[in-house]
């Protein structure tokens, strides 16, 4: 089966970021997640933790260039909140006995094996740029996680110009790399 | 309500999603 007309424009939406699209997913299909989480020995912080890491997942997916996923969008969600219950579960050492399957599945293994990796990659790289110090954190998560300009960027950081942030920049850029490649090994 | 938090939230991991996937892009194409 795949995803129709309504989900497809769902996922366009969600690959660029846009809000109506991500809360029209919750709107559909959080409650079944809650459900599957509740029902299997989870409570609602649980449930939110676990429907947020899917719609990374999914995320993951619709950017990679697919916006279709050869199911229906809410057989795939259960299919990701169901590994990664398991998985919780597993590390918490809470008993798990899946009393009634809400939905069909569908295989999502290589794609959360994926998703593990980068996962990891991002760990290191939260711990490189924690271990880089002031004003090089502040400036390279200013520059690639809150888009700001090299313009913006020099106002902020007392540079005096966009053309010495930039040189400021790539001089931390060099240093996260040293401690990112230490780290990653 | 409860669901434009989570929406929120959610944004704001892609946000970081996004960053953390372009400095890796950024450190790799500089190596």
């Amino acid at each position: 089966m795949r995803t129709d007309t309504t989900e497809q424009q769902l996922l366009e939406g969600l690959a660029l970021n846009n809000r109506k699209a991500i809360e029209t997913i919750y709107k559909q299909h959080y409650n079944m997640v809650q459900a599957l989480i509740l029902n299997n020995s989870g409570y609602p912080d649980d449930a939110r933790d676990i429907f947020q890491e899917a719609m990374i997942v999914l995320y993951e997916k619709v950017r990679s260039g697919t916006f279709e996923l050869n199911c229906q969008l809410k057989t795939y969600l259960y299919s990701v909140c169901r590994r990664l219950w398991l998985k919780r579960l597993g590390q918490l050492q809470r008993s798990f006995s899946e009393v009634e399957n809400l939905q069909d599945t569908v295989p999502v293994e290589d794609e959360l094996e994926r998703h593990e990796q980068r996962n990891r990659d991002f760990q290191v790289m939260d711990q490189s740029l924690n271990s880089l110090g002031e004003p090089c954190r502040s400036l390279l998560k200013a520059y690639y996680l809150e888009t700001k300009s090299m313009v913006e960027i020099a106002c902020d950081f007392g540079y005096t110009n966009a053309d010495n942030a930039k040189n400021q920049k790539y001089k931390c850029l060099m240093r996260l790399k040293k401690i990112f490649s230490q780290n990653i090994k | 309500m409860v669901f434009e938090a989570l929406t929120q939230l959610i944004l704001e991991k892609i946000a970081v999603h996004l960053g953390y996937e372009s400095l890796i892009w950024v450190l790799n194409k500089e190596a």
